[in-house]
């Protein structure tokens, strides 16, 4: 049998789990755990968006994405929906406003052709085989797609129901129509109609409406709620 | 026309023509006194007042040596005591006051200021006595224009007072019109006109009766004399809030309801507050966490409705409060209307619990990050126990490592409360991928929690 030791590092540090928009557009991180929610101070307004990975994170800032290791990736205007797989490195981002797929392999950017009629990406997750799962809309239609960087092919693809849609951090389709909300057969009522989905890593999803934000997770039925942003 | 003897005629001139003019005033409107000043009439009891103004017509200061007034019922009211010096120019006001007991067809007296004499007549004519009755039956005399008090009174309630109506004299008095006006009302039945026999005496009964809060007025009118009511209308006070918590305030990393109901419906619209005190059982060690959700504060306000029995935040009957990842002791405290209540939730110290485990397998390396939470901020030891795929224990067994040090500095500098979230690294001699379950346990000073095995 192996022989292991500890590597007596137990490095502490709590990181958010994600990030979401609170009043006047502003970005705030999310911090906690199952039934124990805090939001830290929001993030200058140059932030556009902003992602959580594997303790790393990633700011969309107006000329480029900004990495926690120090690292700054020019990209064009406007909010990105992130995915990064850690085993290879690679990173992918959809540019909302310009319509773009873009993606670095450690510094290296390329554009990635998206499919005509890709109207936008609601979410975007690597798989545990390299695959990269995502939400979009494509001609006023919702789908769940499986595409190959590699080969640059659609895998898969189904029709997701509902007016918005994303991917949890483990790939799970979330769905919203009004004020209802659905992930894998679980359904839940918010208090308002749904503004806006975030995912957050360990599975959740922030869930904002007009009076707050709640956070659920695919796996369970409760629904959290979020302290409510300061303005 | 009364004839007047010419030397009070004479005497009136001599006055006018002096250093000194004499005036009635009413309003602002001054009316030279030329001769006898006929005051008119007025009920028995009742005083009546003229103003009179006094004018140094003069080019140089003069003096009033003389003031006064002779005459059976006549005397002067809120008039200065000679002597008065008056600048050139200026003057001074008093008044003539009559006021008869009985009955008196032609009341005569003489006003004299310095060498001036002026003539005043009035009369009295059998008028009603009237009395407010105090709560220890005492009678209390009223005039016109003197305001009877009526007891504070919650608005929509009722409190009310008696009136005595008195004939003193030998004749009989005819009340022509009797009336009750503002927030006040007549309660006895009486039919105007109406006649007091000589010696005889009335009650009658006014309620006040307020719609509204604040003070309030109105008027008893007894023929031409009208007599202010006056009371204060109060809000009726708010009933006693009670606070509800529902089930699992007692433990930590909770979202837990929190209601506040009264022990009566509220009789009127009001508005309190909810508020709650942390008090951490560690010293120093504030928990952020802990705050009503909805606003992310510790105090949160709320609105009753008249007739309602239960608070409202934000139109919810219920509110959310997270209980934190600290050990401590709530306090919460529902005020309103000068009523408090108040309920104490203790949050026990607790093992360390584990909230996330997440392995990422490398070839020579096991990576796991642990998050979860210690509410006594006391962990001290963490043990990794892990096993292959048959469930078989993996050599060396339970791995346990000392952390008191840095969860201490960890704590001491993190403001998340109780929350952490654990780095490990596990190098490997051999391959990492018969490793496929681990346990975890940490110890802090509530005792052991051990997690359920986590396969992956």
């Amino acid at each position: 049998m192996p022989w292991f030791w500890l590597l007596a590092q137990a490095a502490m540090a709590l990181p958010p789990l994600g990030f979401l928009h609170g009043p006047g557009g502003r970005l705030y991180p999310v911090y906690g755990m199952r039934g124990n929610f805090l939001l830290g101070e929001a993030a200058p307004e140059t932030v556009r968006s902003a992602a959580v990975f594997a303790g790393m994170t990633l700011w969309k800032m107006p000329d480029g994405i900004r990495v926690s290791d120090a690292r700054f990736l020019a990209a064009p205007e406007g909010r990105a929906v992130f995915a990064w797989r850690q085993a290879s490195g690679t990173l992918v981002a959809w540019i909302r406003e310009s319509r773009r797929m873009l993606r670095w392999e450690g510094d290296e950017g390329s554009d990635l052709t998206v499919p005509e009629g890709v109207e936008d990406v609601g979410g975007m997750v690597f798989t545990a085989h390299g695959v990269l799962r995502m939400v979009w809309k494509v001609d006023g239609q919702l789908e769940a797609v499986e595409f190959s960087l590699d080969t640059g092919r659609i895998v898969s693809r189904e029709d997701v129901p509902g007016e918005q849609a994303t991917l949890d951090s483990n790939g799970n389709v979330w769905s919203s129509g009004g004020a209802d909300v659905s992930c894998g057969g679980r359904h839940w009522t918010l208090a308002g109609p749904l503004k806006e989905f975030s995912p957050l890593a360990d599975g959740w999803m922030a869930l904002r409406t007009e009076p707050g934000a709640e956070v659920a997770r695919c796996t369970e039925p409760e629904l959290f709620q979020l302290p409510v942003p300061m303005p | 026309m009364r004839p007047y003897p010419l030397f009070l005629l004479l005497l009136s001139a001599a006055l006018l023509r002096g250093e000194f003019q004499l005036f009635t005033v009413r309003g602002t409107a001054e009316t030279p006194v030329t001769g006898i000043v006929d005051m008119g009439g007025t009920p028995t009891g009742q005083p009546l007042d003229v103003l009179v103004r006094v004018r140094n017509a003069g080019a140089t200061m003069a003096t009033i040596q003389t003031l006064s007034v002779q005459g059976t019922g006549f005397r002067l009211y809120q008039a200065p005591t000679p002597p008065i010096s008056l600048v050139a120019g200026f003057s001074m006001d008093f008044y003539v006051r009559f006021v008869s007991g009985q009955p008196l067809a032609e009341g005569r007296a003489n006003l004299r200021v310095n060498n001036a004499t002026v003539t005043f007549l009035a009369s009295a004519v059998a008028g009603v006595n009237v009395y407010a009755i105090e709560e220890d039956g005492t009678k209390t005399p009223r005039l016109a224009g003197q305001s009877t008090v009526f007891s504070p009174v919650e608005r929509g309630q009722r409190s009310s007072r008696r009136f005595v109506l008195e004939n003193p004299h030998s004749v009989p008095i005819t009340v022509n019109r009797l009336s009750v006006s503002g927030s006040f009302q007549l309660v006895t039945a009486v039919a105007a006109p109406w006649v007091l026999a000589p010696g005889s005496d009335s009650t009658i009964e006014i309620a006040f009766q307020p719609a509204g809060s604040g003070l309030k007025t109105g008027t008893l009118s007894i023929d031409d004399r009208a007599f202010p009511l006056e009371g204060v209308g109060r809000e009726p006070p708010f009933p006693k809030p009670t606070i509800t918590i529902g089930p699992g305030a007692e433990q930590s990393a909770r979202q837990v309801k929190v209601a506040v109901n009264f022990d009566a419906p509220s009789r009127a619209d009001g508005a309190g507050q909810l508020r709650m005190e942390f008090t951490p059982a560690m010293a120093g060690a504030d928990d952020p966490a802990v705050v009503f959700l909805s606003n992310g504060k510790r105090t949160i306000p709320f609105v009753v409705s008249s007739g309602q029995p239960q608070a409202l935040f934000s139109n919810q009957k219920e509110t959310l409060l997270q209980t934190g990842t600290t050990a401590g002791t709530l306090r919460l405290v529902a005020e309103m209307g000068g009523y408090s209540a108040e309920t104490t939730v203790t949050i026990a110290p607790a093992p360390v619990l584990v909230d996330t485990i997440t392995v990422t397998r490398g070839l020579d390396l096991l990576q796991m990050s642990v998050k979860g939470f210690d509410n006594t901020r006391s962990a001290s030891e963490v043990a990794f126990t892990f096993f292959d795929s048959g469930g078989n224990m993996i050599d060396p067994g339970v791995i346990r490592a000392s952390v008191a040090e840095r969860f201490q500095a960890y704590f001491q500098a993190a403001p998340m409360g109780g929350m952490f979230a654990m780095q490990a690294n596990f190098p490997a001699t051999g391959l990492t991928n018969v490793i496929t379950g681990v346990e975890i346990e940490f110890r802090n000073q509530a005792g052991t929690l051990r997690t359920p095995r986590l396969t992956f």
